[in-house]
């Protein structure tokens, strides 16, 4: 198991190596001077302002130098700062982060909640009617961009029926939890659409294979309910691959929120991530990206050796 | 002609060299902060008084806008309490006037905690508001100031010359402060009194008091709080205002609550402001913040798009929707300019016939603003007192043909700048940040020039910053490879702010050419120089009579309409929008008892709004 988790660990280290490498390459090679961006009309008015700043990003220096600086500043937490805000981007990210977990968590409850019945539904009745109508329900989720759902849920729930509010964030801390999930709910359930969809063909998908295991059939011959057999014998040992997409996609997701968060106007790390873009603010651009890869990249690695933990065959191998 | 301007070399030097702030941000963005201006003097007289005739026909094409919701006094009773919140386009980057860029929505929020020392009213003249007068020298090199008694800032501190003293080295060295000083020719501002503080130019200037009615110079905030941490100001600033702020969680909702000691009445004797609280929550997306005003989430809302402009109408007359809109057409106009130093920009006949060949009406439509946004003549609106009959009848109009028959003479000159063979197509990269509406209203110009057989277009896009920075042109001495760029020009301020910088010598040989070495203004984007119009634009600096300054801008305007240095793709119009019983926003008042100038570039005053009951 040692030897898993090195093996792991190493390609995780190499796997951040490149994200970072292609982060700051990227930023790097964006059109235009970054200190036009920062000053403005101020960038054509003082040299000196101008070459303090260049000198502070580093702009000066040859490309891998400065990605060798950076990487040394990453490395030890040191993000930088904001030029147009003047925040710390690790503070930026720790407090945006919460706000955009609790979006991934809630979409991922809400997409198992709907996804775990209709797959098995799907599985049980393969080839049926309700197979065939969950099959195309699930596609249409599948095809339809996230975006349009949020769109549709606002005119619904805010516009028509005013039950939820159509954009913003209520606090836990300030408004209590009530509050909170009236204003995550929707956006919630903008990214959980697709979720669902993913989570549903899945399940669908390893039930119908565990459903033709001989044990099943055992099951079947010993009289037990198809509910029991479905929910004890079925649905757990299909479940192994459900666990890994559900952390690779929470992992996505904490990046992948970038949309819906701006389109709700919630304060989460996709909306700070649109606004850095829209302000050329390079250090935060670079810090964002940054973490949202390497959290993803991290959560992949966990849930890659929590797979070995559960099934003795990929440790083995 | 040349002794004149021998002798004004230094004058020049300075506006040109200096006064370089602000455009940008009415530029491209539309909505950036920059000092307005207009005509001062003592206690800033009235452009409105003057000719500003009833505009005769409608500016530019066959389209026609409709914007406008009149500034009036309010009937309704006003009531105190009640909290509103209002939805912005975008949050504000942050709250210190001396060193955050302060565009359209982060004017909404920074009008509630700092008051201007001088505002704009109803007519379009600059009045005291925080100050009680303000008067300057004849030469305007000179500006006295006295200030009101009696005010305190948010953190019990009184409001002294001194403050307005102290605010000076932070206005210095704050990246917004600093540009606005520099285009003001601002050199020391002391106190000279209890309440009497001294601005001394190095250049006279007329449109003062714009600088004063704006943020980077004009809002007046703590001095020692901001000193003591920049940083800490932004999330907590404290000035006069009306409002006091309360908590600020970026990108999500910044609270001011109500100053309970505000120095300001109404004109009826009643404490101001008659809220107790207000929230600003910038909502991005334009769809989400008419449906956020529409379905309760919030109460009020902003947009300076015309497309939302036409939703929010529609849902108020087809859905009954139950708001108000407030509705404004600014001087601000859309469109773009030519690069008249790259070829085949640089031969009048192809702006002009690039010009003819535009129909504002229908990128109008593109745009989403049919019956909203008035087609563009001039760097003014038909409703400023700037507007000029003469030059929107000089402007070159849609005339498709027209303008095929001379891009076919410049096609067909043997000498044609772009050297190509007689007979071939220009070519023209028409660029415009990447705004879905934007790129619209690209295709509509791609399509009219290739429906010519005589233009081939590439279409660019880059993001905002990236299209500024090819403007500015910086790698190149400030040229730019730009060819036909997309752009803004124009704001309600004082038409000095934003001509004067973009009618410098654009180039270093340019300037030395006409005998001003050392004269180049980066922000002359077109590169287009006259030397009459730039000595229009100087000489209206150095004068406050309204009649004279009119006739300048005039003549600068009816140049642009002859020499097509930049074209116009309709007037910005912009609203805020907020539910029927929000009151007051078109019925505030500036100290004296008049009435303010309303919302402009949707940038309300919140003092006196109020929720009826």
């Amino acid at each position: 198991m040692g030897k898993v988790i090195a093996g792991r660990l190493v390609r995780l280290i190499a796997t951040l190596l490149a994200v970072t490498f292609l982060t700051f390459s990227m930023t790097a090679l964006l059109p235009g001077d970054p200190v036009n961006a920062i000053l403005g009309v101020d960038s054509v008015r003082d040299p000196e302002v101008v070459a303090k700043i260049r000198a502070d990003l580093g702009l000066d220096d040859p490309f891998l130098i400065r990605y060798v600086n950076w990487l040394g500043n990453t490395v030890t937490g040191d993000l930088g700062q904001s030029y147009i805000t003047d925040q710390e981007v690790i503070s930026t990210i720790s407090q945006r982060l919460p706000v955009t977990a609790q979006l991934a968590f809630m979409a991922i409850i809400m997409a198992l909640i709907l996804a775990i019945p209709i797959g098995v539904l799907g599985a049980y009745k393969q080839g049926k009617w309700q197979d065939s109508t969950t099959s195309a329900g699930v596609q249409v989720a599948l095809s339809v961009p996230n975006f349009i759902v949020g769109i549709f849920l606002i005119w619904l729930f805010s516009v028509q029926l005013g039950w939820l509010p159509a954009s913003n964030w209520n606090r836990i801390s300030n408004d209590g939890l009530i509050e909170n999930l009236k204003t995550a709910i929707l956006p919630a359930s903008a990214l959980a659409m697709t979720q669902m969809a993913i989570f549903s063909r899945l399940v669908r998908s390893d039930m119908i294979a565990t459903l033709q295991e001989n044990y099943i059939l055992a099951a079947r011959s010993k009289g037990l309910s198809n509910r029991f057999i479905l929910l004890r014998h079925a649905l757990r040992p299909s479940s192994l691959s459900l666990m890994t997409i559900i952390g690779i996609n929470f992992g996505a997701l904490l990046g992948g929120t970038v949309i819906i968060e701006t389109l709700f106007a919630i304060p989460g790390i996709g909306f700070r991530l649109i606004n850095a873009i829209n302000q050329r603010d390079i250090i935060v651009i670079q810090g964002i990206t940054v973490f949202i890869a390497t959290a993803y990249v991290v959560i992949n690695t966990v849930v890659d050796l929590l797979y070995a933990v559960i099934d003795p065959r990929i440790r083995r191998a | 002609m040349g002794e004149t301007v021998m002798r004004r070399k230094g004058l020049y030097r300075s506006v040109a060299f200096l006064a370089i702030a602000g455009l940008i941000a009415g530029a491209c963005g539309g909505d950036d902060d920059s000092a307005p201006a207009d005509t001062p003097s003592e206690e800033a007289e009235a452009p409105a008084d003057e000719p500003a005739e009833e505009p005769a026909v409608e500016a530019g094409d066959v389209a026609e806008g409709d914007v406008d919701t009149a500034i009036e006094e309010e009937e309704s009773t006003v009531a105190y309490g009640g909290s509103i919140s209002v939805g912005l386009e975008a949050e504000a980057t942050g709250l210190r006037p001396w060193e955050d860029t302060c565009s359209s929505p982060c004017y909404n929020m920074m009008i509630s905690v700092f008051d201007k020392l001088i505002e704009m009213d109803v007519n379009g003249n600059y009045v005291p508001y925080l100050a009680e007068s303000l008067t300057s020298n004849e030469d305007f090199t000179v500006w006295t100031m006295t200030l009101r008694g009696d005010v305190t800032f948010h953190n019990g501190v009184e409001l002294t010359a001194q403050s307005i003293a102290d605010m000076f080295p932070i206005q210095q060295a704050g990246a917004a402060g600093s540009s606005a000083i520099a285009a003001a020719n601002l050199v020391s501002v002391e106190a000279t009194g209890d309440l009497e503080v001294t601005y001394t130019l190095s250049e006279g200037g007329s449109a003062f008091p714009a600088t004063l009615s704006r943020a980077p110079v004009g809002f007046v905030f703590e001095p020692a709080a901001a000193a003591a941490d920049s940083e800490g100001f932004s999330m907590a600033p404290v000035g006069t205002g009306p409002f006091v702020i309360d908590s600020r969680d970026l990108d999500n909702e910044t609270t001011f609550v109500r100053n309970d000691s505000y120095w300001a009445t109404d004109p009826d004797g009643n404490a101001l402001p008659y809220l107790d609280s207000i929230s600003f929550r910038p909502i991005p997306d334009e769809g989400t913040r008419l449906d956020a005003l529409l379905s309760g989430t919030v109460n009020a809302m902003q947009t300076l798009r015309q497309g939302t402009i036409r939703d929010a109408r529609n849902a108020r007359d087809e859905d009954g929707a139950d708001i108000t809109l407030y509705e404004f057409q600014g001087n601000n106009v859309g469109g773009g300019m030519y690069n008249v130093l790259v070829p085949p920009f640089d031969d009048v006949r192809v702006r002009r016939a690039l010009t003819h060949m535009n129909s504002q009406e229908q990128v109008i439509e593109a745009l989403g603003g049919t019956g909203i946004s008035l087609p563009g003549t001039q760097w003014f609106s038909p409703d400023s007192p700037w507007w000029s009959e003469k030059v929107a009848e000089a402007w070159p109009k849609f005339d498709f043909e027209g303008g095929v028959a001379i891009l076919t003479e410049y096609v067909n000159d043997p000498e044609r700048s772009d050297g190509k063979a007689v007979g071939e197509s220009i070519d023209v990269e028409l660029s415009c940040p990447p705004d879905p509406t934007l790129i619209a209203s690209m295709q509509v110009v791609e399509q009219l020039y290739t429906a010519s057989g005589l233009v081939n277009v590439t279409m660019t896009n880059y993001d905002q910053q990236t299209h500024i920075g090819i403007a500015l042109g910086g790698e190149n001495g400030f040229v730019g490879n730009h060819q036909q760029h997309c752009w803004r020009w124009s704001s309600d301020d004082d038409p000095s702010v934003n001509l004067t910088p973009a009618l410098a010598p654009p180039t270093a040989e340019i300037a030395e050419a006409i005998g001003l070495p050392g004269v180049v203004s980066p922000l002359n984007f077109s590169n287009w120089f006259s030397p009459t119009a730039f000595q229009a634009a100087v000489a209206a600096t150095k004068t406050d009579d309204f009649a004279t300054r009119y006739g300048l801008y005039e003549s600068i305007m009816l140049e642009f309409a002859d020499q097509v240095p930049v074209y116009y793709s309709g007037h910005t119009a912009t609203a805020i929008g907020t539910e029927s019983n929000v009151l007051g926003l078109n019925s505030w008042h500036v100290p004296s008892g008049e009435l303010g100038i309303g919302f402009p570039n949707a940038e309300g005053r919140w003092a006196e709004v109020f929720i009826s009951s």
